[in-house]
């Protein structure tokens, strides 16, 4: 049957007219506007019950409580700050906020991997299995041992303040090398400073809980004085006006306007490099009115004094003098006399005045005799008196490692001592650079095995090309590091770590805290990854040298090991764990609420810290002349001594930059921010998002010039130039800020990486790879002063 | 709708016991962008490979850079964090106001202004209309590398490419709060809660709470001779304070941002 | 078009042809459209609420004390009871061997899943009758399959926001954004 033109329009007519009495149409557009509101590759959280667990967080080395949520226990969504750790009280920093960020991270290493390509080529990494790893690993180690090779082994930890570097120094000993190094900190400064001047390598720190006036000599604890979210806490209490009480007077000294000179009450600026002098100034001054803590007399080196060879030597008292009087000292930091004067009396007269230093924010040792010539400022104020306000470090009470009877011989020396370096302070001193300076020119021995334990030394570290040239010279390097970072990348053996939210760990210690601490970071979660602990491959792998080293080596694993290091504590029966309601100062009575290691670690295991009162620095003083010492005794013992009398002071020394200021008119220098990560673990993806476009403008940084410099080499906002140094030279865009002096160049730390993912990958420029560091010849420490530098535009 | 049983009238602008708010104190922010990382974590805000273009990216909290105009040394300056400033304007905020959709609201019992996603014709008005720049636009699809999804968070959904996004005020943790309220027999209405960046501000600069509860912090501190909001004069009446004892800054106040 | 056909059974070819049109497009609308849009699926474990009577619904479906509400319940409540088998069910076997001992959550379908964009909270709405919302499940010897949409992804019974606001205006409760969006 033919179906007619009508029929079919009847048709038609009909099928519209009863899809239309139907709900086809309208649920069917219902859905379709549904539809597009629930698009498919638009991603859905999984859903569950959102619920906390209390650890600690320890990314910067720091101890912050922190709460982080799961969903279902399973899914780590965020973190927060906890209230019952006093270092934090519940506030944290952008690192510390990031953390589930670093936990997913798509960088982070699954398996441990092998290359099987050229030293460098991230194409050639092979899975291997743990088994293989770690047994190629012992091999070699017994191997090498056996040849009485031990010192060809080295170790670059990041984690100093943690007991695993004990645990590394330990087995070092056993295993017969001192090649162990940590990433530098300013602290390694201090260490020696109070070596030095008190006889222990306890580091100077500060109750500013009870301070009236603090004189800050580049100590940027807005921008990353560590710890940053205690310190910041520290400061804003500081800075808030409490009824009945005189603000505290807080007087930043710098060259650049920083975050935390822009907070100050007072900012002064001063030539760079130069707040020592003005340091000294101000004792100075104080000595010549007789504003001296009347203690200080009898210090060794205050009035002339007699060296080991029968010389006499000019005082301490008369080199401020001669040397530091107001006009010498206005004339090399450029501030004013009569400023100066006012700042002297400011500090005298005020009865609790600190003064606190730092290295402009770039946490690397300073100059050895700057480090002395602050803590000199505070010794004349008689700051170190058991009232404080200045203490020393103690080491909390952990129970000591098994003695190592077989260690290090006699003549075994470390690389750069072998190589020639000479340090008056030997194994106290983390003489990183020498080190690797000896090892990139071949001098000394070579080094078979370096493991470099999460840190990433060819970013943090300065002078990129040495770190790369070292590193080249290892037979095989190991790298032990949650993420595929710089170092990870130029690995031949990795070892993928847990991150913190899947691992035990401790804290010793909190920089410039003078309460001696312990803390316990413990997993919220299991790995999500087959990584590792690196205490625990530490411990499987020395089981396997041989053993001699095995017997130092009881533990089962690191979490074994941990509650070994904590029995100590539990057992001296000293301090207390703190909770919410304890404010840490010298003056936090602690007494022990705890009665077992059990209890004790279920505690501490939950973001509590373990605290004490911090011992007088009277009682912790081990100098020949039981009292501190402003003469450099360490020199006595050294085969080259200065000539110069003034060499055996706390000085100002003026550091000369190489090359020609001709060619090189600028001077450039490093700083960092609180919002960039410029250690181990890299910026967020979340602290990418906040970084200001003057600091950032696509894959370009920028340098930051003063208006006047600016105008002088024809720049405007953005141009784009060359900055060249000694080192390198790299592109970059400029940022014109009155922040910073004339003549002087900054570029933060903390961006340009060559490693991780297209959000963080060659993002603005490592300023490592353009700045020198200088060796301090006292210390070994590296020093990463202005370099000499041009911008040429292009 | 029954006049009787309208829940969210302009005539209950006045009424309400309850105006969350917030007061910022820019002497103590030590610019460690604490809060904005917290915030962009707790409320799954996408991110992408280049975020240094700040007409385009995403951000709830947003970092303002204010400067005294002076020469070295005597130059200054300070961070301003910006979350959305949730104007109490009586009537309507200026995005609400001109919202085609009714995709934006201001909830007259809580002051919290607010966004239903999927509703959003993405015609940028809103954006256009705010004075403080406090929305965002989804340029693009938001995607997380793998396996970052891991870390979204269900109570707040993600969005998707064509919608304008914006600080909350964590009003999802409101929700919680309330909740939790009613199930202790106590008055969900005035809850306290703590939004993200609250929690995570390690100086304690931002406060937040009920402006109507003269006896909470964030009303004593609105009060404060240091305290100022932005562009006053165009009527808004954010209920985000600024504090700051610096006449420099408190200059600035009249300019925008 | 043939030749000779009368006009009268002209049309009534027409309205033949419209009814076929009509009714069928009714059939489709109504029969097999509804058919085509869901996908029927069967939830993991065949539960039945009937043999559970001896138990108060808040032992499975309880407030926890944040003011969340536990939902539909996983292995960590039926481990309370079924660490062991108790009975000789399939289901129970199932339960037991396949999720329990395996420690794996059980993958139930939500017979009210509402979109991510959607805050629906227990805790406002505990004076109301389960069964308002929820089917009947007292007597339930058996889980009824789900029915997902296929294109939006909904399940059937999901209550859509025009139910949530005439019951939010008649109560008096707010119909601001947030109160139900997030």
């Amino acid at each position: 049957m033919k179906v007619g033109r009508r029929a079919f329009i009847g048709f038609v007519a009909g099928a519209v007219g009863g899809t239309l009495l139907s709900p086809l149409p309208w649920k069917l557009t219902d859905d379709i506007a549904i539809w597009t509101q629930n698009w498919s590759w638009r991603p859905s959280p999984k859903r569950g019950h959102r619920a906390g667990k209390q650890t600690l967080c320890n990314l910067c080395g720091g101890a912050c409580g922190i709460e982080v949520d799961f969903i279902n226990e399973k899914r780590a969504i965020y973190v927060r700050g906890s209230s019952v750790n006093p270092l934090n009280k519940g506030g944290l920093c952008s690192l510390g906020a990031s953390a589930v960020q670093f936990l997913y991270a798509p960088y982070r290493i699954s398996q441990p991997l092998k290359q099987t390509k050229k030293r460098g080529d991230i194409s050639g990494f092979k899975p291997i299995s743990w088994q293989e790893a770690l047994s190629e690993i012992s091999k070699r180690l017994s191997q090498l041992k056996q040849e009485g090779n031990g010192k060809s082994v080295a170790c670059i930890s990041g984690q100093r303040n943690s007991s695993i570097f004990a645990l590394w120094e330990h087995f070092f000993k056993a295993y017969g090398s001192k090649n162990i190094f940590a990433l530098p900190e300013e602290t390694d400064g201090w260490k020696l400073a109070s070596m030095s001047t008190f006889g222990v390598p306890e580091p100077c720190s500060f109750d500013l809980s009870r301070v009236d006036c603090v004189l800050n000599f580049g100590a940027e604890w807005a921008d990353n004085w560590r710890n940053s979210a205690p310190m910041a806490r520290i400061l804003a209490s500081l800075m808030k006006e409490k009824p009945g009480k005189p603000v505290v007077e807080v007087v930043h000294i710098s060259s650049r306007l920083s975050m935390s000179a822009t907070k100050a009450k007072e900012w002064i600026p001063v030539k760079p490099g130069t707040e020592a002098a003005l340091a000294l100034g101000i004792a100075s001054i104080m000595v010549k009115e007789n504003k001296v803590s009347p203690d200080v007399v009898s210090f060794k080196g205050f009035k002339k004094w007699e060296d080991a060879s029968g010389k006499t030597r000019t005082g301490f008292k008369e080199l401020l003098l001669k040397e530091y009087s107001p006009d010498k000292v206005s004339k090399i930091t450029g501030v004013e006399q009569r400023k100066i004067l006012e700042l002297a009396r400011l500090f005298a007269n005020t009865p609790r005045a600190v003064a606190i230093w730092g290295s402009g924010g770039k946490d690397c040792p300073n100059n050895f005799y700057s480090d002395l010539a602050f803590v000199a400022l505070n010794l004349i104020k008689g700051n170190f008196s058991d009232n404080g306000p200045c203490f020393l470090q103690s080491d909390p009470p952990l129970t000591p490692l098994p003695e190592v009877k077989e260690g290090w011989s006699d003549d075994l020396r470390r690389l750069d001592e072998e190589a020639g370096w000479f340090f008056p302070f030997g194994l106290y001193s983390n003489a990183i650079y020498p080190f690797l300076d000896a090892l990139s020119s071949g001098k000394g021995y070579p080094i078979k095995v370096l493991f470099i334990q999460e840190a990433n030394p060819l970013y943090v570290l300065s002078e990129t090309q040495l770190v790369r040239d070292a590193l080249e010279k290892v037979e095989t390097i190991i790298v032990m590091s949650s993420f595929m970072d710089e170092s990870a990348i130029f690995a031949d053996i990795i070892l993928p770590s847990t991150t913190m939210l899947e691992r035990w760990d401790d804290v010793c210690n909190i920089s410039k805290v003078p309460n001696p601490i312990y803390a316990i970071s413990a997993p919220v979660m299991e790995p999500i990854f087959d990584v590792k602990h690196p205490g625990d491959i530490l411990i499987q792998i020395a089981k396997k040298v041989d053993e001699q080293v095995k017997g130092v080596f009881p533990w089962k694993n690191y979490v074994d090991f941990l509650k070994y290091r904590a029995k100590g504590i539990v057992e001296s029966k000293r301090g207390a764990i703190a909770d919410e309601n304890v404010e840490l100062c010298s003056q936090a009575p602690a007494k022990p609420n705890y009665s077992n290691l059990k209890e004790f670690l279920k505690k501490l295991s939950k973001g509590y810290v373990w605290y004490d009162s911090p011992e007088p620095t009277s009682s912790r003083i081990k100098t020949m002349s039981g009292k501190p010492e402003f003469a450099i005794s360490a020199f006595e013992r050294s085969p080259k001594k200065p000539e110069k009398d003034e060499f055996f002071l706390p000085a100002y020394i003026e550091i000369k930059p190489a090359g020609s200021e001709k060619e090189y008119p600028l001077m450039l220098s490093a700083y960092s921010c609180s919002y960039l990560a410029s250690s181990y673990v890299p910026n967020s993806y979340l602290m990418m998002k906040d970084l200001w476009d003057f600091q950032l403008k696509g894959n370009k940084g920028f340098v930051e010039i003063n208006p006047v410099t600016a105008r002088k080499l024809g720049l405007k906002e953005s141009s784009s130039v060359v900055l060249k140094t000694m080192k390198a030279q790299a592109k970059v865009l400029v940022h014109i800020t009155p922040s910073v002096p004339e003549g002087i160049i900054y570029v933060p730390k903390g961006l340009g990486h060559k490693a991780y993912d297209e959000y963080i990958k060659d993002k603005g420029i490592n300023i490592g790879d353009l700045i020198e560091v200088q060796v301090d010849p006292v210390t070994g420490l590296g020093i990463e002063g202005p370099v000499r530098a041009q911008l040429i535009r292009s | 709708m029954s006049e009787k049983h309208s829940s969210n009238t302009h005539e209950e602008h006045g009424k309400s016991k309850v105006r969350y708010g917030m007061v910022i104190d820019l002497d103590k922010c030590t610019g460690c962008m604490a809060c904005a990382v917290a915030c962009h974590q707790e409320n799954n805000v996408s991110f992408r490979p280049d975020e240094t273009d700040k007409t385009r990216n995403i951000a709830w909290m947003r970092m303002y850079f204010l400067e005294n105009g002076k020469e070295y040394p005597e130059y200054r300056f300070s961070y301003l964090p910006r979350p959305c400033f949730h104007c109490d304007s009586p009537h309507h905020t200026p995005c609400t106001f001109v919202c085609p959709v009714n995709a934006t609201q201001r909830d007259e019992r809580t002051g919290i202004v607010n966004m239903i996603y999927p509703r959003c014709i993405g015609c940028r008005y809103c954006m256009v209309a705010c004075p403080y720049h406090a929305r965002s636009f989804n340029w693009w699809d938001p995607t997380w590398p793998k396996p970052l999804e891991e870390m979204l968070n269900p109570e707040v959904s993600t969005r998707m490419r064509g919608v304008i996004e914006k600080c909350t005020f964590c009003h999802h943790r409101l929700n919680k709060a309330r909740d939790k309220a009613r199930l202790e027999g106590k008055d969900p209405d005035g809850v306290e809660y703590t939004p993200a960046c609250v929690e995570a501000c390690p100086t304690g600069a931002i406060v937040f709470g009920n402006l109507r509860d003269p006896e909470s912090e964030v009303s004593k501190l609105a009060k404060s001779p240091r305290a100022f909001q932005i562009s006053a004069k165009l009527k808004t009446y954010p209920k985000v304070y600024y504090l700051s004892k610096e006449p420099w800054i408190r200059k600035l106040s009249d300019k925008g941002l | 078009m043939a030749q000779g056909q009368t006009k009268g059974s002209g049309n009534l070819i027409v309205l033949c042809a419209f009814l076929v049109g009509f009714i069928g497009a009714l059939i489709v609308g109504w029969i097999v459209f509804p058919k085509v849009l869901y996908s029927k699926k069967f939830q993991p474990i065949d539960f039945s609420h009937e043999s559970h009577q001896d138990s108060d619904c808040e032992s499975c479906h309880y407030f926890r004390d944040d003011g969340t509400f536990s939902g539909v319940p996983n292995i960590d409540n039926c481990i309370e009871c079924h660490e062991e088998m108790q009975g000789d069910t399939e289901a129970e076997r199932v339960l037991v061997e396949e999720y329990i001992q395996k420690d794996k959550p059980i993958p139930w379908l939500i017979y009210a899943w509402q979109p991510d964009n959607v805050y629906f909270s227990h805790a406002p709405h505990q004076k109301l009758d389960c069964v308002r919302c929820h089917r009947d499940v007292s007597k339930e010897k058996s889980t009824p399959p789900v029915y997902i949409n296929r294109i939006t992804g909904y399940s059937k019974n999901t209550m859509k926001m025009v139910e949530c606001e005439k019951c939010h205006a008649e109560q008096g409760a707010s119909n601001a954004c947030q109160v139900c969006h997030k």
